[in-house]
């Protein structure tokens, strides 16, 4: 076993497609796909951001601080649809589509060229959505663009027809890409892989894949009900129709969203803990069984978010009872992360610190989670802002804190240079402060009695103090952010090299150089286990030990 | 680093108690006015609540071990140096795995039971149909309208229309039906009940109409808000709810039921703000008079079709707020409205205004002369928050749940010496500053 190395010399002449800005638009390398869809999606967040940070300075202090109501409408429906749709989902597909291929020993997707298909589509359906901002107004209606409020009677203008359009093209490239990694995991294995030795984050990319692939199409279905409503003039969600039967059709794609945001987070935390404990992960069959429970779990709960709507008594004690269950898979999983550190060799690196930091602050969200899916608490605590801690909790605190570990860990093979760890960690506890302190107190002004997606308050609501809390919050998440720009910029700038392999990893990408050749790798270790560079390690040590009796 | 951490830790709390010790307790635990579920004014928000503290039990037990467990884990285990020995390459622990799947298991059939029976009592429960009050969503406000049997005949219950201010008996269940005229509204009253959807369509959909059903134990006011993104406006369609014994609420209804005479003297400004109101309210809103034949005329220009319907302007003048309740019925407040609606509340849905500030008076004038009696109203007018000693909310219910699962009997017992204070005058100022604020 020799270490990997080097590209092996390009056959043909490189032409103008070869070079600059005109290879990135003709690649269709599954690596610097990846690295578009991760930088396409950042920029997003940042809009994203943006729009969250107009929201809390909005609503610092009761009365017009900033914007009027119709701009606060706006500002809150394209941050969420675009944390959403254009930055938390595409976030995972980027990072899955650099590291799955690497992690399972292939040279690339089974479908290059799709590959760059669903990016391309992607990137024209996020610029066609925010195209609405230069030709008129943006949508207004929320996330959830319930009808009647979406007709358009009630929401004139093109902004609600960007939205659905823009929905409608990413939802494409979304199913494009989730063909692709079904076909990829399932065909592209390396010899040796079987399904329990692929690693977590692979597992859960496939698991995310069939969601995206069974989900999306019924929202692409409602929403062009939607359209047909607004243009051809069609009563399928108007007061002669029935207006809830969208949020049925939207919430049977939506909820299971939820967890094609969170289980690649569940995946990268379950490749980290390993790593940084020195040991296996705990109960691998078990969490594979539990990710595949969640998946399908994951179906069968939408009504939850309807249960102020006015269903069936008995339908919704079956989604509530459902929804509970979900708390068992994900126990499970809470369980087996936990014992994976327990007696174990635990290094706290950047990486780690924010996977324990996931741990912590996805465990809140799940505990609020089980308050919201209760269906007497939910006549109470629904539509407030109970609900919108609760959904960042899971969303920032699961997903996001999930991309901040991936990144710090992930860094060196994508870039081939280690983020700065002194700075990680100032990243990691701004980041811990701020989102604690923006989000928490929304517990405390739900059980207050404060509606979300209100633009403003009465003063005399005991609502202010939490309010002016968070918004310093939301400025100290801010801060956070500015300083893992910083790191970026500095390690770029230090531009030290880093090895195959800094954090003595378990699974293959770190058998190939960082960053991998066009082709990923030369030569793949065998893969006994699901830790082939652990064996790998232990196979050299051994020579080393006797060296005459391990030479080839 | 952890250090580096714990101390930032440390610092964060002692920052949090700093600012803790520095805030009026108002802002920290809540105001007279917070629309708290665990100030509950009524059997059904009081067994929600009690759910609520039953669940915060468990979910607290949860927390703490499985949070100790993360925390143990991560910092128990730390490593000494890189040359550290491979721990015990553990791969797993079948009886945990059962362990840790079926316990959970339970916990949750525990809740869901839990969860049920309050169901069942909300379902079950028969709600006698003698006060229903039909809520309608309107952008951007809430229409009420009464079918009161005690106070009529149980086949002509007595009837009334108001908006934005819903007044009840104590002691004495109301069923709201919830209907919407456009958009899908939420109909909540934290103290008092949960919230339910109005679902435009659903009174003729064949679907029907959702309901609530609360019978408040303790008068007072409390504050109900729109739920469901609704427009515009949606943060500006509030509601209070003023619980009152039952004679001033009878007196009030029974008042409140009868329709004014139409102004006659030609000559008297509240004639000429009738012929004002007529031509340019009409479009928009209904007005319910006796005109000079004797028979009740509904003044109403109402151009078929029209999507604005703002709020019957019969009584208007008898109600503490208008505006989606953003505004104190004021003389002063009213001049504003009526001077630019659009500069007051932007983007609402009212399209016309009176320039002229002696028409404006005239229809003030106008609208006050169709006022119920003060003395009927005092009452009303009067009624103020429940008084509720500050309890820290949902920070509270953590700690004291069990206690607080009696919450509404504790209203009880304050609600003797809290009596004075509920009926002393509001304050005024904030929604001056309100109406400063939104300029």
């Amino acid at each position: 076993m020799t270490t990997i190395s080097g590209d092996v010399a390009v056959l043909r002449k490189p032409g103008v497609w070869d070079k600059g800005i005109a290879s990135w638009l003709a690649t269709v390398d599954h690596k610097r796909i990846g690295l578009m869809y991760i930088v396409t999606s950042g920029i997003f967040f940042v809009a994203g951001a943006y729009l969250a940070l107009l929201v809390r300075l909005e609503l610092a202090l009761p009365g017009r601080q900033l914007i009027g109501p119709d701009t606060y409408n706006q500002a809150f429906t394209m941050h969420a649809t675009t944390m959403i749709f254009l930055f938390v989902i595409p976030m995972w597909v980027g990072i899955g589509n650099y590291l799955v291929p690497l992690m399972i020993g292939a040279i690339d997707m089974a479908f290059p060229r799709l590959n760059a298909l669903s990016y391309w589509v992607f990137l024209f359906g996020a610029l066609f959505m925010y195209s609405s901002f230069l030709v008129g107004t943006p949508a207004a209606a929320g996330w959830t663009s319930y009808p009647p409020l979406t007709n358009n009677v009630y929401s004139p203008g093109v902004g609600v027809d960007f939205w659905i359009a823009g929905v409608l093209i990413v939802g494409t490239a979304s199913m494009l890409g989730a063909v692709n990694f079904l076909v990829t995991i399932w065909n592209l294995r390396a010899p040796g892989m079987t399904w329990m030795r692929m690693p977590m984050f692979a597992w859960a990319q496939f698991v995310t894949s069939q969601l995206v692939l069974f989900a999306t199409p019924m929202l692409t279905g409602g929403l062009i009900l939607l359209l047909f409503d607004r243009t051809l003039g069609t009563h399928f969600f108007t007061a002669d129709g029935y207006p809830v039967l969208f949020q049925h059709i939207f919430w049977f794609y939506s909820h299971p969203a939820v967890y094609i945001m969170i289980l690649p987070a569940f995946g990268v935390v379950s490749e980290i803990l390993p790593v940084f404990s020195r040991k296996p992960l705990f109960g691998y069959k078990a969490l594979v069984f539990a990710t595949a429970g969640i998946g399908i779990l994951g179906f069968l709960v939408w009504a939850h978010h309807m249960f102020t709507v006015g269903l069936n008594p008995n339908a919704q004690l079956v989604f509530m009872t459902a929804t509970m269950f979900i708390a068992v898979p994900t126990g499970v999983k809470f369980f087996n992360w936990i014992f994976t550190m327990w007696g174990g060799s635990v290094r706290l690196a950047t990486p780690m610190l924010f996977t324990v930091a996931f741990l912590s602050m996805f465990l809140i969200g799940g505990i609020s989670g089980v308050y919201l899916g209760n269906v007497p608490i939910d006549w109470q605590l629904h539509d407030t802002y109970y609900v919108v801690g609760h959904l960042h909790y899971v969303l920032f605190g699961g997903s996001v804190f999930g991309m901040a570990a991936a990144f710090y860990y992930w860094w060196p093979k994508l870039f081939g240079k280690m983020l700065d760890e002194g700075i990680g960690k100032v990243h990691f506890w701004l980041q811990l402060i701020g989102f604690n302190l923006t989000f928490f107190p929304m517990h405390i002004l739900g059980v207050r009695g404060m509606p979300r997606r209100i633009y403003d308050y009465a003063p005399d609501r005991g609502w202010v103090f939490w309010n002016f809390v968070e918004t310093v919050g939301t400025l100290i998440l801010g801060v956070a952010f500015l300083v893992f720009l910083y790191n970026v910029w500095i390690t770029r700038k230090r531009n030290v090299p880093a090895p195959s392999d800094p954090w003595d990893g378990y699974t293959l990408e770190w058998a190939t150089t960082s960053p991998p050749p066009a082709h990923n790798f030369d030569r793949l270790p065998p893969i006994l286990s699901e830790r082939p560079l652990r064996d790998l390690r232990l196979a050299r040590a051994a020579r080393v030990a006797a060296p005459q009796s391990g030479e080839r | 680093m952890v250090a580096l951490g714990a101390a930032l830790l440390v610092g964060l709390a002692l920052v949090g108690l700093l600012a803790f010790a520095a805030t009026p307790s108002s802002a920290l635990f809540g105001t007279a006015r917070t629309p708290s579920l665990s100030r509950t004014a009524s059997d059904v928000a009081a067994d929600l609540n009690a759910l609520y503290n039953r669940v915060t039990w468990i979910a607290v037990v949860i927390f703490v071990l499985v949070q100790g467990a993360i925390l143990y884990a991560a910092l128990g285990f730390r490593r000494k140096s890189e040359d550290d020995p491979e721990p015990v390459q553990t791969h797993g622990n079948n009886t945990l795995e059962v362990i840790w799947t079926v316990i959970p298991s339970l916990i949750v059939l525990g809740l869901a039971f839990l969860s049920y029976r309050e169901m069942r009592a909300e379902y079950v429960t028969e709600v006698p149909d003698d006060l229903v009050i039909t809520a309608t969503g309107y952008r951007w406000y809430w229409a009420f309208d009464y079918a009161d049997k005690t106070l009529g005949e149980p086949s002509a219950p007595l009837t009334l229309t108001t908006a934005t201010e819903l007044v009840i008996p104590v002691n004495r269940p109301v069923k709201v039906l919830i209907d919407s005229q456009d958009v899908i509204h939420s109909f909540w009253v934290p103290q008092l009940a949960g919230k339910r959807d109005a679902v435009p369509g659903a009174r003729d959909g064949g679907y029907g109409m959702n309901s609530v059903w609360f019978e408040a134990d303790t008068p007072g006011r409390y504050e109900g808000q729109c739920a469901e993104l609704c427009g515009t406006w949606h943060s500006g369609m509030r509601f209070s709810v003023v619980a009152l014994p039952e004679a001033e609420y009878a007196a009030w209804a029974r008042a409140m039921a009868v329709v004014p005479k139409a102004p006659t003297d030609a000559a008297s400004p509240e004639y000429a703000g009738f012929t004002t109101a007529k031509t340019v309210c009409g479009a928009c809103h209904i007005l319910d008079l006796v005109g000079p034949g004797g028979g009740v005329v509904t003044e109403t220009l109402q151009a078929g079709g029209s999507l604005t319907r703002g709020p019957n302007l019969t009584r208007v003048a008898s109600r503490s707020h208008f505006a989606g309740g953003m505004f104190e019925m004021t003389d002063a407040n009213l001049h504003s409205w009526l001077a630019d609606p659009q500069a007051l509340k932007p983007g609402t849905l009212m399209s016309v205004n009176v320039p002229d500030p002696k028409a404006a008076a005239d229809v003030i004038a106008f609208l006050k002369s169709l006022a119920i009696d003060a003395a009927v109203l005092a009452p009303v007018r009067a009624a103020g928050p429940q008084n509720v000693p500050n309890d820290l909310d949902g920070l509270g219910e953590i700690g004291g749940g069990a206690a607080d699962e009696h919450g509404g009997d504790g209203a009880h017992e304050d609600e003797a010496e809290g009596e004075h204070d509920a009926r002393a005058p509001r304050d005024d100022t904030h929604l001056a500053s309100t109406l400063e604020r939104t300029r």
